[in-house]
């Protein structure tokens, strides 16, 4: 069930209709309820596997707020980490480790019939791992106690607007909120579905528009130069950036309108001036958790290296990031290049410093934020690349022909001239709206010109320009 | 609360008002020869092809012995000009992908007792499936009565296929553009080329055929609605499948028969299976995956003229 499908629309009015009926008191039942319909609307056995990351979780909590000792309690948290990490690991990577050792065993001449396991990834479960992980912690660092109703608890791992793609929510911010009254407001829902407006313009008119010459360019590495190439990279960093904050941003509509507020996931990364910033503005739960989980008690553990102590950190944490995504290689480079940008940074800080002050202002943050943008572009070429030989091809492609413009040329006739045109007006209007608009989609108290106009514009601009092609959101394959 | 509520139907209207005045600009202005609409997504069905000359060369007033309506396995399955050597007059009113709801639509708007005395509905399993977007776009853009064209979008439920008929509103001095090659007379296209043999080992290798054909039980329902409404006009009903190809398994074809054999026993309907009785070879007597080349037709439509002139007893 997508959030862009008929479907989801007479669920979720369903849903809202009969959570604003019920006493407040039950709302939390229907909501679990709901979430775990949601999900097993996908795949109904995989929600046994939700249902045992929330036990082990919640026990663990209430076993570690009653060990008396740390080390007791450190072996709790360390269990629950096993065994969390154990599950994500086993669906995500158990055929890529088996493979791995069936390699290394036939190179010695050792080899059986054992296929492998036919494993499908379950929805979400990088997310809401995560999650849980992080509400160990908090528990476990005493930045809160442990949740005492189970109920309530579950809910806050399946929350379904959040559940498949995120935001991942910090147990302190969220779970509080299942405990508060909400309240039928008309204004709230109509905030709420500003958002889902919004986000349903990006999914559809943008992303989903950019899909079919994204993959022809990705499809085909070799064939394409170095100018389309870039080319493709940058319509692949707006699509993603639309399709995954379009998630966002609906996941926190709909939360809104039950009553809820998701934190933003998004902030205009591609304005970033540095790599530093581009993360503080891409999705930023996970920056954040990371940070806090990962990035901070690896360096604490290490401050005696000093300096070398955050490039430590920075390489440990994105090295994770990159295996986060996936399996596959180009998900470690990826993550590699994040940490080698964000410690080129650390060491030329003052260099920077002196440089900008030497520099008129405005020019230095617009070559800063095209060295940013260039350097990210070539970094989700890794991301995009279905193979490591086709992300070779990109980069030798960029070297020897980038400025081979009679290929990108053929490529934009190729996918259809006016149509195509067509396409990049929208995402050119897209790009020098998107931070006017979504100002616009925050505010708490919409002016009537932009209640009767900007948004009924935007639902219109949907229904003529939208790719109605019900594609998966891509954070969905994490 | 009522607030709420005159909030929500003014937000309603305004949609409802600024979509279509979008649609009116961009169905204003031109780029290499054609509107803005159809260069704003990549569903339309432009003017022309076989459908838009169909639609209007069919003369309602006339009198033909039989209508053909269905998929593009009726236009390209039932030639008029063959009927013809035996007198026999009719006219083929299918149209591409045409699943049972749009051939309900045609039929109530275009088919008489005084225009016609037959009328013959191909089926085979895909007519019976989920997939009248192809249909209602062709429809929408190219049949000359825009009432007709209007149930048929407000019945396909997808904006896409609402879009399409407002351009059409908006644009009506457009010329036809897409031209049809295939196009012979009376509704019919001919084709004589071959299928491939190399695409004919591939399924066997391949089995594309196993992509199974899901029934919709909606569409159903409309070999009901057909049947009444021709029992209404005082219309002889006939359902036929004509050959079909390797392409179309046995288990398919059994899957539709379970299906649809109680339905004409309960409406009495008349039903002729070809689908597999004239053991048509894929290789000679058809030129793709679901359609006969001129060759097959001329075997299946004389086969036909007999069995009709028999349970029919036309002279």
């Amino acid at each position: 069930m997508l959030f862009n499908s008929f479907e989801f629309l007479v669920f979720f009015i369903a849903l809202v209709i009969v959570y604003f009926s019920i006493n407040s008191k039950y709302r939390w039942m229907l909501l679990l309820a709901a979430s775990y319909y949601f999900y097993m609307s996908w795949k109904a056995e995989y929600i046994l596997l939700i249902l045992f990351t929330t036990a082990v979780s919640y026990f663990c909590s209430i076993w570690m707020q009653s060990a008396e000792t740390l080390p007791k309690r450190r072996r709790i948290l360390i269990f629950s980490l096993v065994v969390n990490l154990g599950v994500l690991f086993f669906f995500k990577y158990f055929n890529f480790l088996y493979d791995g050792v069936r390699d290394v065993l036939s190179s010695y001449s050792i080899q059986y019939e054992y296929a492998g396991l036919d494993i499908l990834l379950p929805l979400g479960i990088s997310f809401y791992t995560f999650q849980t992980i992080g509400y160990n912690l908090d528990v476990f660092y005493q930045v809160r106690k442990p949740e005492k109703h189970f109920g309530i608890f579950a809910l806050y791992v399946s929350f379904f607007p959040q559940l498949i793609a995120g935001p991942i929510e910090r147990s302190t911010e969220l779970l509080p909120q299942f405990y508060k009254e909400h309240k039928y407001d008309s204004q709230r829902i109509f905030n709420g579905i500003k958002y889902i407006i919004w986000g349903l313009f990006k999914k559809l008119v943008i992303a989903d528009r950019l899909v079919p010459s994204v993959n022809e360019a990705f499809s085909h590495t070799e064939m394409y130069s170095g100018s389309t190439m870039l080319f493709a990279s940058l319509l692949f960093a707006i699509q993603l950036y639309a399709d995954f904050s379009a998630y966002s941003e609906i996941a926190k509509g709909l939360a809104k309108i039950l009553g809820y507020k998701l934190m933003d996931n998004f902030n205009h990364p591609f304005i970033s001036k540095n790599i530093t910033e581009f993360w503080r503005r891409w999705h930023i739960s996970l920056s954040f958790w990371l940070r806090d989980y990962l990035y901070t008690p690896i360096l604490f553990s290490k401050k005696k290296w000093g300096k070398w102590a955050i490039v430590y950190s920075l390489l440990i944490t994105f090295t994770l990031v990159g295996i986060w995504h996936g399996t596959r290689i180009n998900f470690v480079i990826l993550g590699l290049l994040q940490a080698v940008a964000l410690i080129f940074e650390m060491f030329t800080k003052k260099f920077r410093k002196k440089l900008s002050k030497a520099m008129p202002k405005g020019i230095y943050n617009r070559l800063s934020m095209i060295i940013t943008l260039i350097y990210i572009l070539y970094s989700f070429s890794f991301f995009k690349a279905k193979t490591f030989q086709d992300s070779l091809n990109i980069s030798k492609s960029l070297f020897s022909s980038l400025f081979d413009y009679l290929n990108l040329k053929n490529f934009i006739l190729n996918m259809g001239y006016e149509r195509f045109l067509f396409t990049l007006l929208l995402v050119l209007v897209f790009i020098l709206s998107d931070q006017w608009i979504f100002k616009k989609v925050k505010e708490e108290k919409s002016s009537l010109a932009n209640s009767l106009i900007l948004f009924p514009f935007l639902i219109a601009c949907t229904f003529i320009f939208g790719y109605f092609g019900e594609v998966e959101f891509i954070y969905f394959q994490f | 609360m009522i607030k709420s509520i005159k909030f929500f139907v003014a937000f309603c209207l305004s949609i409802i008002t600024i979509y279509v005045i979008m649609m009116f600009i961009l169905s204003l202005f031109s780029f290499r020869n054609n509107t803005i609409t159809q260069w704003s997504n990549n569903y339309y069905v432009p003017l022309g092809g076989s459908s838009y000359n169909r639609f209007r060369e069919f003369k309602p007033n006339y009198f033909y012995d039989i209508l053909f309506i269905g998929s593009s396995r009726t236009f390209r399955g039932y030639d008029p000009l063959i009927f013809k050597e035996d007198s026999l007059s009719t006219y083929n009113l299918g149209s591409s992908n045409q699943t049972l709801r749009n051939s309900y639509i045609l039929a109530e708007d275009l088919i008489r007792s005084k225009n016609t005395s037959t009328l013959i509905v191909d089926i085979y399993s895909y007519s019976l499936s989920d997939i009248s977007f192809e249909s209602s776009m062709d429809l929408v853009s190219n049949i000359p009565n825009p009432s007709t064209a209007m149930k048929i979008q407000a019945r396909e439920l997808d904006i896409r296929t609402t879009n399409n008929f407002l351009r059409r509103l908006f644009t009506l001095n457009e010329k036809p553009v897409l031209k049809e090659k295939d196009a012979v007379a009376f509704g019919f296209c001919k084709k004589t080329n071959k299928l491939d043999s190399a695409l004919i080992k591939k399924i066997a290798q391949n089995d594309i055929q196993s992509n199974p054909v899901e029934i919709i039980k909606e569409e159903l329902d409309y070999i009901y609605k057909i049947s009444r409404l021709c029992k209404e006009r005082d219309i002889q009903l006939i359902f036929t499948t004509s050959p079909t190809s390797v392409f179309f398994t046995e288990k398919d074809r059994e899957k539709m028969l379970d299906i649809i054999l109680p339905i004409f026993e309960s409406t009495g309907d008349i039903y002729l299976d070809y689908s597999k009785k004239l053991n048509l070879d894929s290789k000679d007597y058809f030129f793709d995956e679901g359609h006969m080349n001129y060759q097959g037709v001329e075997i299946f439509n004389k086969t036909l003229i007999k069995d009709l002139k028999t349970i029919l007893k036309y002279k």
